[in-house]
């Protein structure tokens, strides 16, 4: 291996966990390749606080369940960066919280589009690029895959099928070197958080009764999230974990 | 890395093994040790280790089964470096010993001492080491424990009831440990090793002795063995601060091999 920088390409990177796992590895020494669908602002912010931390970093604008415009990306970071240590699924669809029959039934194919689709054309489209530098896959996943939280099917269902395809990858693709993990994000007061209040999804009685079953007490933060997606891609740290969704919820899944 | 600088972690079964290393992680990172096993040679060795690398860590000869000596090994540690901030419960046995070599016995032919033993020492042992554990962590502010279990845990494997069942109880002390002392600033979680390399335990795979030579080398999708310091990684990361919204919860470090079923290799 050259002296060259790891190199980190994180999809979703305009987000609350994305942007705070993009600031985790540039502390670590990562170079990162920034993916977002639409916010300009938000991924040029982000790019700006990670080369304050000593990272290059490049942003790259994509909407992920086209296949043709991810393979196009990860060409353009390959080109850009010449190696991918660790793809980072951190991105997905804004996932209001209704029942089961409260939803227009062709909503679930823009669901599964929208977040299973994408995980999966940036996951084939890295894989090659990652066995040039036996590197790493994590995506973000939930607890309500195990446990169903009530009005909360946008989030389990496409990320059990994720949860699903890291599983295969990891079998398949170990023989290369690659590994593969999720993270299972429990309720955070940052990123999705902020939206779901003002949309009025989440509200006080919501807070109070999470907090009553997370068994630490307090709702979780993005830096718990990226430090644990830090651990997973590290080869030092995490070199024989692979196919293992991680909980980080502070207990709520309990 | 120096994270541990000015905590103390207690790990169990650290006379050899990944125990050992784990010990060795902790005090690289900065914690001081208490490295407690049976074996009291042992833990003598790993204690002249870690210090021999500038590390500080004192021996505890403990039987875990024992519960006065694990409180004695929970006190020492507290008397010594003023708390306790980590435990890893690691200590256990092998079901049996049979020609040298970790072996079982199937349910209907076990004799009653085979699985008594196995119960005192890795389910009764790691509940003692809870129950002092967490009184010493609610009184000095809280603290993160890792219970180890096994892959064997996860998927079933001839002969080994009574070692699988007292593995599979671990998942059921964490839980549980987490729940009752979360508000306390306490987080316990399991750690999952696969066959850890250059340690003693190894599996009957499918009954068949001879099989029980096969490395995990050869059905890991990564296709290697793990190395003892990978799964003491781990466990140090659960242990950290970095891991402090985790609790409650288990990590496999096997490779991927459980995921995977076991006939994919053989078609591969």
């Amino acid at each position: 291996m050259s002296e060259q920088k790891r190199v980190a390409l994180i999809a979703g990177a305009s987000g609350g966990i994305g942007g705070e796992t993009a600031r985790t590895l540039a502390r670590e020494g990562y170079d990162l390749a920034l993916s977002y669908r639409s916010n300009d602002e938000a991924a040029a912010k982000i790019a700006a606080e990670v080369e304050e931390l000593g990272a290059t970093a490049r942003t790259y604008k994509a909407t992920l369940y086209k296949y043709a415009e991810v393979k196009a990306m990860v060409d353009h970071v390959v080109a850009d960066f010449d190696r991918i240590d660790a793809t980072i699924y951190a991105a997905g669809p804004y996932l209001p919280q209704r029942w089961v029959t409260e939803f227009d039934p062709a909503e679930m194919d823009d669901i599964l589009r929208d977040d299973t689709v994408s995980c999966w054309n940036l996951l084939h489209a890295s894989v090659p690029a990652l066995r040039e530098t036996e590197g790493a896959i994590v995506s973000v996943s939930t607890p309500a895959v195990r446990r169903h939280a009530r009005k909360d099917l946008l989030s389990s269902v496409p990320k059990a099928a994720i949860e699903a395809l890291i599983r295969a990858v990891a079998s398949e693709e170990g023989r290369f070197g690659v590994r593969a993990n999720a993270v299972a994000v429990g309720a955070l007061e940052d990123g999705m958080y902020h939206r779901l209040l003002a949309e009025e999804d989440f509200d006080e009685r919501w807070i109070e009764v999470t907090k009553s079953v997370v068994a630490l007490g307090r709702l979780g933060k993005a830096t718990d999230i990226a430090e644990a997606i830090s651990f997973l891609v590290s080869p030092e740290r995490a070199g024989y974990v692979s196919g293992q969704t991680l909980t980080v919820d502070g207990g709520y899944a309990l | 890395m120096s994270n541990g600088k000015g905590k103390v972690a207690i790990i169990t079964g650290a006379g050899g093994g990944a125990g050992r290393a784990a010990a060795k992680v902790f005090a690289a990172d900065g914690y001081s040790v208490v490295a407690a096993d049976i074996d009291a040679e042992g833990v003598e060795q790993t204690v002249g280790e870690i210090e021999a690398d500038g590390g500080v860590a004192t021996a505890s000869a403990t039987d875990i089964a024992d519960r006065d000596a694990v409180e004695a090994m929970v006190k020492l540690a507290v008397d010594t470096y003023g708390g306790l901030d980590a435990a890893v419960n690691n200590a256990a046995i092998p079901q049996v010993i049979r020609d040298g070599r970790p072996s079982g016995t199937l349910i209907h032919e076990m004799s009653f001492e085979e699985w008594d033993r196995v119960m005192k020492i890795n389910l009764y042992g790691t509940f003692f080491c809870l129950q002092s554990e967490i009184r010493a962590m609610r009184e000095h502010g809280g603290g993160s424990i890792v219970n180890i279990s096994s892959s064997s845990a996860v998927r079933a494997l001839e002969g080994l009831a009574a070692y699988i069942s007292t593995k599979k109880a671990i998942f059921g002390l964490t839980e549980v440990a987490s729940i009752e002392n979360g508000r306390h600033g306490i987080r316990v979680n399991t750690v999952i090793p696969g066959s850890v390399t250059e340690t003693k335990m190894t599996f009957l795979e499918r009954g068949d002795p001879a099989a029980s030579d096969r490395s995990y080398a050869e059905v890991s999708p990564l296709g290697r063995g793990q190395k003892p310091a990978e799964l003491a990684a781990a466990i140090l990361f659960l242990c950290s601060d970095a891991a402090s919204y985790i609790t409650g919860t288990s990590l496999l470090v096997d490779g991927g091999t459980t995921v995977r079923h076991p006939s994919s290799k053989e078609m591969e």
